[in-house]
């Protein structure tokens, strides 16, 4: 009884290196992920190769054994002799088919199973394990979800970490031990996948989705008191909005925008804090030539302000600070200042010129001396227009 | 206290923005609030209260499931979605939770591309009168007006609504 020797080694080195040739094909940020996990990797490759050699073993032992029987009075009886008949070609096609069958069955398992969004869910899995443990993601886990998106290529691919992303901060803010402190690692993560420095690693319609999610992250945040994650978020959608200024279209920062609107502003760190982002939004849309972006974020500092009672502080600095960027911003721009500085005005705890000067003292010591210096400009300017006497 | 709080919903407001947003923020009149979707819609009409709600009729669903369901059922003919008029019954009639206090029908009015025979019953149903087509050659100052409009007709002012 012959041993088809040659197809079966052929079958035994496609099964050894169809795992080291689809590993090869696949992105290098999604073979980072699959190398740390080691034995996953030894089992996909182990395990059907231990299959074979048990069944080419089971063939090899059943041919011997039907050799050895074949003299025996009452083998064409016995089962053997059905099994090994035909000079045990029937069962060389059913190991080989078998054979076949457990590459075909890893061929597909492994590509499932490296597929992009199916790392993407097993990270996810793994990283929402410590959310009913500890009340937040596991921290390793979630670091290897954001540095697959950040080296994930923009679009549909960046999309996946930030859907999976969004699902692990829904489901820490839906835990009963959420208190507005557990998301540091994934919020600054989210700038790592769409930044890097000043230049941007997201298409549009990554920082959409990253827009989104931080709006849903914002409420409830701002339930929590004294919130790190809300002023983590706020931190975000600045920064954020003011890399979406490099594209034309001014919907993005816009929508970075209305995802502050969603802080309860009425606590007084949250004011602050949104104000900071306003007044940092806005003065860098108008150096963009982004107007409307300015307009909004000038708009909505007036909208906080006119909610509180006396307007002082880094409020009104902010105030202060964005309307001096609008003058600085030609005639049009002095006039839409004047206008919103007008209305305003009583509001100040100080009157205008000494609010000016606090806000102009205040930028200098914050190290934003260009602001400083339109303030300064602004309150000359506004002198000069008063009328004289 | 503070500046009357308006919403609006719409999804193309990025090819007209400075046109129809432009007399707004400088009137410095209004806090206005943009959602471009039906999730963004809910978000906010879930967390903030406003004196006015210009809402669009075909608006795209969003994140939430809910409505990409809804969505996805309208099948190839997505603009009989109609999800707009979906987030305005959902507010109105079926979220399994009371109407906020603010929620009534003439603080909304409705801005969008259907003619008001096809949504005039929908509207009545809801009570909502104030309505304007959008059509080629509108004034800019159209959304203004409207918010105008529909602040005559119901008073009180915005605030972020205590969960």
């Amino acid at each position: 009884m012959s041993i088809p020797l040659d197809a079966v080694t052929t079958i035994f080195i496609f099964l050894i290196g169809l795992p080291a040739l689809l590993l090869q094909s696949l992105a290098p940020e999604l073979r980072k992920i699959i190398r740390q996990y080691r034995w996953q990797l030894i089992s996909f490759t182990i395990l059907p190769l231990f299959l074979a050699g048990i069944l080419v073993a089971a063939g090899i032992e059943l041919s011997h054994l039907g050799e050895q029987e074949k003299s025996q009075p009452d083998f064409s009886a016995s089962l053997l002799s059905k099994i090994v008949k035909y000079d045990g070609q029937l069962l060389w096609i059913f190991i080989l088919t078998s054979l076949v069958l457990i590459s075909g069955i890893l061929a597909v398992v492994l590509s499932e199973q490296w597929r992009r969004d199916a790392i993407i869910r097993k990270l996810r899995k793994r990283a929402a394990k410590g959310i009913a443990r500890d009340g937040r993601p596991i921290e390793e886990e979630l670091k290897g979800l954001i540095q697959l998106g950040r080296h994930s290529d923009l679009g549909r691919n960046k999309d996946l970490v930030l859907q999976a992303l969004a699902e692990l901060a829904s489901a820490t803010q839906t835990c009963k031990r959420y208190d507005g402190q557990q998301l540091e690692v994934l919020i600054k993560g989210l700038q790592d996948v769409l930044i890097l420095g000043p230049l941007h690693l997201g298409s549009l319609e990554n920082f959409h989705t990253t827009a989104d999610l931080l709006a849903e992250i914002v409420i409830p945040a701002a339930r929590a008191r004294h919130s790190e994650d809300l002023k983590l978020a706020v931190q975000a959608i600045s920064v954020l909005a003011r890399t979406c200024l490099n594209f034309s279209n001014s919907f993005l920062p816009m929508k970075y925008l209305e995802a502050l609107e969603l802080l309860h502003a009425g606590e007084h760190t949250a004011a602050t804090w949104m104000s900071q982002a306003l007044f940092e939004i806005g003065s860098e849309a108008i150096a963009n030539e982004q107007t409307l972006v300015a307009m909004a974020a000038l708009s909505k500092l007036d909208g906080l302000a006119q909610r509180r009672p006396r307007l002082a502080g880094e409020l009104a600095h902010d105030y202060l600070s964005l309307a001096a960027h609008f003058w600085k911003h030609g005639e049009t721009g002095q006039r839409y200042a004047m206008r919103m500085l007008e209305g305003i005005a009583p509001a100040f705890t100080l009157d205008l010129p000494e609010a000016l000067q606090a806000a102009q003292a205040h930028c200098a010591q914050t190290a934003k001396f260009a602001t400083s210096d339109y303030l300064l400009e602004m309150l000359q300017g506004l002198r000069e227009a008063e009328p004289a006497g | 206290m503070g500046k009357p709080r308006i919403l609006w919903v719409e999804d193309s407001a990025r090819f007209e923005l400075a046109n129809l947003l432009g007399p707004i923020y400088a009137c410095n009149k209004y806090e206005l609030m943009l959602a471009e979707d039906a999730t963004a819609a809910q978000r906010y009409l879930d967390s903030v209260s406003f004196d006015a709600v210009i809402m669009d009729i075909r608006i795209p669903p969003g994140r939430d499931r809910q409505w990409a369901k809804k969505y996805e059922r309208a099948g190839s003919d997505k603009a009989s979605a109609q999800l707009g008029l979906a987030i305005l019954f959902w507010l109105f009639q079926g979220n399994g939770k009371p109407r906020p206090d603010w929620v009534r029908p003439e603080k909304f009015a409705v801005f969008s591309v259907e003619e008001k025979y096809e949504i005039g019953p929908s509207l009545r149903e809801l009570g909502i009168f104030v309505f304007e087509e959008k059509r080629p050659g509108l004034r800019d100052t159209v959304l203004l007006e409207l918010i105008e409009k529909v602040l005559r007709n119901g008073h009180g002012n915005g605030h972020i609504q205590g969960k």
